[in-house]
C-alpha cells in the first residue's frame, strides 16, 4: 500500500516536472531592453510613425510560465519612457485562445508587436501561419519560437544575449529592418 | 600603487568624454551593441541577471574566448582572461588566488568551484581543483562565471575568495557527436632552465614533455513524449609526461636521495616523476523540469618535487604518488507554481577518495628503525549528500521586489589516515591519525532585491549555517547598483564569508609532529568594494576599488618549547619528537586595492581585445608580525588581442599574463636569510582556431606558448637543516599544441 502510495506520489511529481515549458535564456528585462531598441530599426511597418507603439503580450493561462513571463514582461515595458526616441507606447496582456482570434486582434487593435511568452510552444507555428501578411513584428521570449515563426528572438551563447531573426518569416509578415541591425543578427530561413 | 590608481582615474576622465562623442558621431547601433555586450551571469544572486546589476564585481569568460585563446583548463583561463584572480602552478595542482590574497598549501579551500551550480570542493578537505584534475572538458563549457570576493550570503563556506561557476553547454551549442584529439609537446629545460634545442639523436625524444588528450562528446535534442529534453556530455582522457626539468644540484652530507642521483647530491635533470593520467566524464540530461547531471574524474599524477613543508620525496622518484577520485551526482528541479511564484529544488550526493604515496631514501619523516628511508601513505576519503530547496516570490504590481528564501542540509562521512610503510616491501609498518567522523550541516538564507526605480537596484541577504561540530555563522551581503549615467553603472558592495576549518585540519594527528586542533574556528573576511562600469557601443571599462578583512585565518603553527612537554606528557606526541606543529588561527590579513578592466570589438566583431589590471596591497599579520603574503604577486594582469579573418579563414588569438615578482613560498620560514622572489613573468600564447576548408566538419585549434621567466615562487626542499638549501622550481617555459576536433 505505501509503496503504491509512494510510485503514485513519484509519478505525479515526475509529470509535474516533465511538463514544463521552455524557459527564456536571456532574462526578461535585458529582452525588454533589447526589443525597445531594435523597434528603432524597424523600417516596415512604420512602427516610428505610430501616434502610439501597442505592444501586445500573449500568454496561455494554463501555463504558469508563460503568466509569469507575461507578467514580467508587462512590467519591465511599463518601466520603459517613451520608445524609439519619443513614441509613447502601451502594453497589454493577451490571452491565447486560438491563432485565428490572435490574427483578428491584432488587426483591430493595430498591435504593431507582438510578445510571444514561454509555454506558447505548441502555437507558435499555428499564429505565424494566421499572421501571414498582418504587418507586425512578432518576438519569442523563447530562442526556439524563431524557427517555429516568430520572427525575432534572443537567445543567450556563452552569457552574452545574441538576436535571432526568422528572414523568412519576416517577408511573410512584410517586416523589414535596417540593414545596420541585421548584422547584429543570427539569420535564420 | 597611488600613482596607478591616479593615472587610471587620469585615463578614464579622458576616454569617457571622448568615447561618447565618437558613439554619437558614428555608431548608430552603439546603445544596441552596448545590450549585446552585457554578460549575463546567475552566480552572484542565483538568478539570472547582467553583470551590470549583479551584486559584486563579475565577469563571464565565454566559450568563444576559450577557443580563440588556446585555453585549456580553469586556471588557464584565470590567468590570461580572468580579473582579480590567478592562478600559480607548482608543476601540478595550481593554487588559486585573488586580488593578492594567496594561501600557499591550501589546495583551493578559500575559492568556491561550482559546475552548473553544484559545489564541486571536497568536503573532507576543502580542496578544489582547476587543472586538468577538475576534470571538465574544455569544449563543453558554454561560460566560467567568475565572482571575486565573498560569497557565503548564496554559497555558505569556502567563498572566501570568491565563487567560480562553469557552466556547461546546452545540446543547442554543442551539437550531434564530437570527436576530439589534441596533442601537446615541450622542449626540456637545462639546469638554468633555458629550453633545449630540438637535437637528432635517440635521447631528445624522450626528454621533450608530451601530452595528449582524447575525448568524445554529445549534444542531442530529443522528446520523451511531449517533453523536450536534451543531453550533452564528453568523456575524455588526458595523459601528460612532463618535460625533462633541469635542476642545479645542491650538495647535503650524505644523504641518499634515491636511485636517480648521486650519495649527497640533490639535483641534476627530472624526467620520469612530472606526469597526470586523469579520465574524467561529465553528463547533463534535462528533461522539463528535471536535470541530471553526473561527473566523474580519476587522477593519478605524480610532481618532480617536494615542497619544504612535504615528506621530502626521492630526487625524480616516479612512485611518489597522488591518486585521486571523485564522482557527483545532482538531481535538480525548477517550477514555475504561478505568475509570481517559483521553485527549485536539488538533490546530490558527492564522494572522493585520495590515496598519497612518497618514498624516501633518508631517514627524515621515517621510523627510528628506518635509517634508509620509508614510504609516506596517506588517505582520505569522504562522501556527502545534501538537499537544497529555494523558493522566490516576487511583489508588488510592477514586480519590482523579488525575496528568495533556501535552505539546505547536507550530511558528511568522512574518513583519513596516514601510515609509514616500508621502503624495500611496500607493506605497512605503522599507522596513525586514524580519524571517522560523521556530520551534518545545514543552512538557510534569504535575499531580498528590491529596485524602486528602473536606475537602482538594491540587493541584500545573508545566510546563517549550522554545523554540529563547529557551531553557527551568519553571512551578511548587502550591494546597490545605481544606473548614474546613460551606460554608467555605479555599484557598492559588502559581504561577509567564511571557510569551516577542515575535518583534516581539525582532527588531523600523527604522534610524531601534529598536534589535532578541535577548537579551531572558522576563518571570516569581510569585504567593501565600490566600482564604476561604463559601457559604449562595443565597449567596456571597469574601474573598482575593494578593502577586504580576514581574521581567524588558519596556520600551521609550531609548539613552543612548553606545550611541546605538555603534549608530551598527556600521551598526544611521542616522547622522541623535538618538534610539532598545530592548525591554530593566529593570523589576519589586510588586503586593499583595486581592479581595472577593459574590453571591445570592432570591425563587426572582427577583431576583439581586452586587459585586465590589478594592483593590491596584501599583509599576513600574526601575533607581532607582519609578512608579505607569498606566492601571489601585488602587481598582475593580462591582455588580449584576436583577429577573425572570415568565411574559412582562421581566427587568429594573442594572449598575455603578466605578473610582478612574486616572494618565493619559504622565504619568511624560520632561520631563511633575506626575501627570495620568483622574478615576474611574461606569458604568451599565439592560437590559431578555425574550420579545415575542405571538410568544414573538423575544426583545428593550434596554440604555441612562452614564458619569459625561469622559475615559480614555490621552493623544491632537499630535506637539510639549512632551510636556505632550496630551489625554485621551474616553470614548464614553452608548449606547442595541436588540436582537432570533429562534429558528426
Amino acid at each position: 500500500m505505501a509503496r503504491s502510495v509512494l510510485l503514485s506520489l513519484a509519478g505525479v511529481v515526475l509529470w509535474w516536472g516533465l511538463a514544463r515549458a521552455e524557459s527564456p535564456g536571456v532574462p526578461l528585462q535585458l529582452q525588454v531592453d533589447l526589443c525597445n531598441k531594435v523597434i528603432e530599426y524597424i523600417q516596415q511597418p512604420p512602427v516610428l510613425s505610430l501616434d502610439r507603439i501597442r505592444i501586445g503580450i500573449v500568454v496561455k493561462r494554463s501555463s504558469p510560465e508563460s503568466m509569469r513571463a507575461g507578467a514580467e514582461l508587462k512590467a519591465a515595458f511599463d518601466r520603459v519612457g517613451p520608445m524609439a526616441g519619443g513614441s509613447p507606447h502601451d502594453q497589454s496582456i493577451i490571452e491565447w485562445s486560438s491563432a485565428q482570434t490572435l490574427a483578428e486582434l491584432t488587426r483591430s487593435q493595430r498591435l504593431a508587436v507582438l510578445y510571444f511568452t514561454p509555454g506558447l510552444d505548441g502555437e507558435i507555428g499555428s499564429s505565424a501561419a494566421a499572421l501571414v501578411g498582418q504587418r507586425v513584428m512578432t518576438i519569442g521570449a523563447v530562442d526556439s519560437f524563431v524557427r517555429g515563426g516568430v520572427i525575432l528572438g534572443f537567445e543567450l551563447v556563452s552569457g552574452h544575449p545574441k538576436m535571432v531573426f526568422n528572414l523568412k518569416q519576416a517577408k511573410k509578415q512584410e517586416v523589414v529592418l535596417r540593414a545596420a541591425v541585421m548584422k547584429l543578427m543570427r539569420i535564420v530561413e | 600603487m597611488r600613482k596607478l590608481a591616479v593615472t587610471l582615474g587620469i585615463l578614464f576622465a579622458t576616454w569617457l568624454p571622448a568615447a561618447a562623442a565618437r558613439a554619437q558621431d558614428v555608431s548608430d547601433t552603439s546603445d544596441l551593441d552596448a545590450l549585446l555586450g552585457e554578460t549575463v551571469s546567475s552566480t552572484a544572486s542565483k538568478s539570472a541577471q547582467t553583470s551590470t546589476t549583479v551584486p559584486a564585481t563579475a565577469i563571464n569568460v565565454t566559450a568563444e574566448d576559450l577557443r580563440r585563446y588556446g585555453i585549456r583548463t580553469l586556471a588557464d583561463a584565470y590567468n590570461f582572461l580572468g580579473l582579480g584572480i590567478i592562478a600559480e602552478d607548482g608543476l601540478g595542482q595550481a593554487e588559486i588566488g585573488s586580488r593578492g590574497v594567496l594561501f600557499t598549501y591550501d589546495a583551493g579551500k578559500h575559492i568556491l568551484l561550482l559546475i552548473d551550480g553544484h559545489v564541486t570542493n571536497d568536503q573532507r578537505n576543502g580542496a578544489s581543483f582547476h587543472s586538468y584534475g577538475a576534470g571538465i572538458p574544455i569544449e563543453l563549457i558554454d561560460h566560467i562565471e567568475i565572482m571575486l570576493g565573498p560569497g557565503s550570503v548564496l554559497y555558505g563556506a569556502n567563498a572566501t575568495l570568491g565563487v567560480v561557476n562553469v557552466v556547461t553547454k546546452s545540446a543547442k551549442d554543442y551539437h550531434g557527436l564530437q570527436l576530439i584529439a589534441e596533442s601537446a609537446f615541450s622542449p626540456p629545460e637545462n639546469q638554468a632552465h633555458q629550453p633545449i634545442a630540438p637535437r637528432l639523436d635517440s635521447q631528445y625524444p624522450r626528454q621533450v614533455g608530451r601530452g595528449y588528450r582524447i575525448g568524445v562528446g554529445l549534444g542531442y535534442n530529443f522528446h520523451l513524449g511531449d517533453t523536450p529534453a536534451e543531453l550533452t556530455g564528453q568523456l575524455e582522457y588526458f595523459d601528460f609526461t612532463g618535460p625533462q626539468l633541469g635542476w642545479t644540484p645542491i650538495s647535503n652530507g650524505n644523504f641518499n636521495y634515491g636511485p636517480y642521483t648521486p650519495i649527497g647530491v640533490w639535483g641534476g635533470n627530472t624526467q620520469r616523476s612530472y606526469f597526470q593520467r586523469i579520465p574524467s566524464g561529465y553528463l547533463r540530461l534535462q528533461a522539463g523540469n528535471w536535470q541530471l547531471t553526473l561527473h566523474g574524474v580519476f587522477t593519478h599524477a605524480s610532481k618532480p618535487y617536494s615542497r619544504v613543508q612535504e615528506f621530502l620525496r626521492d630526487f625524480d622518484d616516479p612512485h611518489s604518488t597522488t591518486d585521486r577520485g571523485y564522482g557527483a551526482i545532482d538531481l535538480g528541479w525548477n517550477r514555475v507554481i504561478s505568475s509570481r511564484t517559483s521553485m527549485v529544488a536539488r538533490f546530490y550526493g558527492d564522494a572522493s577518495d585520495e590515496g598519497n604515496r612518497i618514498r624516501g631514501s633518508t631517514f627524515l619523516g621515517c621510523l627510528g628503525s628506518q635509517p634508509n628511508g620509508c614510504i609516506r601513505t596517506s588517505h582520505g576519503a569522504a562522501q556527502w549528500f545534501g538537499t537544497e530547496l529555494q523558493t522566490t516570490v516576487k511583489w508588488l504590481a510592477d514586480l519590482s521586489m523579488a525575496s528568495m528564501v533556501g535552505v539546505e542540509a547536507r550530511v558528511r562521512r568522512v574518513n583519513f589516515e596516514s601510515g609509514i610503510s616500508d621502503l624495500a616491501t611496500g607493506l605497512p609498518v605503522d599507522e596513525f591519525a586514524t580519524y571517522r567522523a560523521v556530520s551534518s550541516n545545514g543552512a538557510l538564507y534569504g535575499q531580498q532585491v528590491y529596485s524602486p526605480f528602473p536606475a537602482l537596484a538594491l540587493n541584500a541577504g545573508g545566510r546563517w549555517d549550522w554545523d554540529n561540530q563547529l557551531g553557527q555563522r551568519l553571512s551578511p551581503r548587502a550591494a546597490a547598483t545605481a544606473e548614474v549615467w546613460h551606460g554608467g553603472t555605479a555599484k557598492v558592495v559588502y559581504s561577509e564569508a567564511f571557510r569551516a576549518p577542515t575535518f583534516e585540519e581539525r582532527n588531523l594527528t600523527n604522534r610524531y609532529r601534529v598536534l589535532a586542533a578541535p577548537m579551531l574556528s572558522p576563518e571570516i573576511v569581510r569585504s567593501f568594494e565600490a566600482s564604476f562600469q561604463q559601457r559604449i557601443g562595443r565597449q567596456r571599462m571597469l574601474v573598482g576599488v575593494f578593502r577586504s578583512w580576514w581574521s581567524n585565518v588558519v596556520q600551521s603553527e609550531r609548539l613552543s618549547q612548553a606545550e611541546l612537554s605538555a603534549a608530551q606528557r598527556a600521551g598526544l606526541i611521542d616522547s622522541s619528537a623535538v618538534s610539532a606543529s598545530q592548525f591554530r588561527n593566529v593570523a589576519r590579513v589586510d588586503n586593499y586595492g583595486l581592479n581595472a578592466s577593459y574590453e571591445g570589438s570592432l570591425r563587426d566583431g572582427r577583431l576583439s581585445y581586452g586587459a585586465n589590471l590589478t594592483a593590491t596591497y596584501a599583509r599576513l599579520i600574526t601575533a607581532g608580525r607582519t609578512e608579505l603574503m607569498s606566492v601571489t604577486p601585488s602587481l598582475f594582469g593580462n591582455a588580449r588581442v584576436s583577429y577573425d579573418f572570415g568565411g574559412a579563414r582562421p581566427v587568429v588569438g594573442f594572449v598575455s599574463q603578466v605578473t610582478g615578482r612574486r616572494l618565493a613560498d619559504y622565504s619568511q620560514d624560520p632561520g631563511v636569510i633575506g626575501m627570495h622572489y620568483a622574478p615576474p613573468t611574461i606569458d604568451f600564447r599565439l592560437t590559431g582556431s578555425g574550420q579545415i576548408p575542405w571538410l568544414r566538419a573538423l575544426q583545428y585549434r593550434i596554440s604555441a606558448d612562452y614564458a619569459v621567466t625561469t622559475t615559480n615562487p614555490y621552493a623544491a626542499s632537499t630535506g637539510g637543516a639549512d632551510p636556505n638549501k632550496v630551489e625554485l622550481i621551474p616553470v614548464n617555459r614553452a608548449t606547442v599544441l595541436f588540436g582537432l576536433q570533429y562534429g558528426f
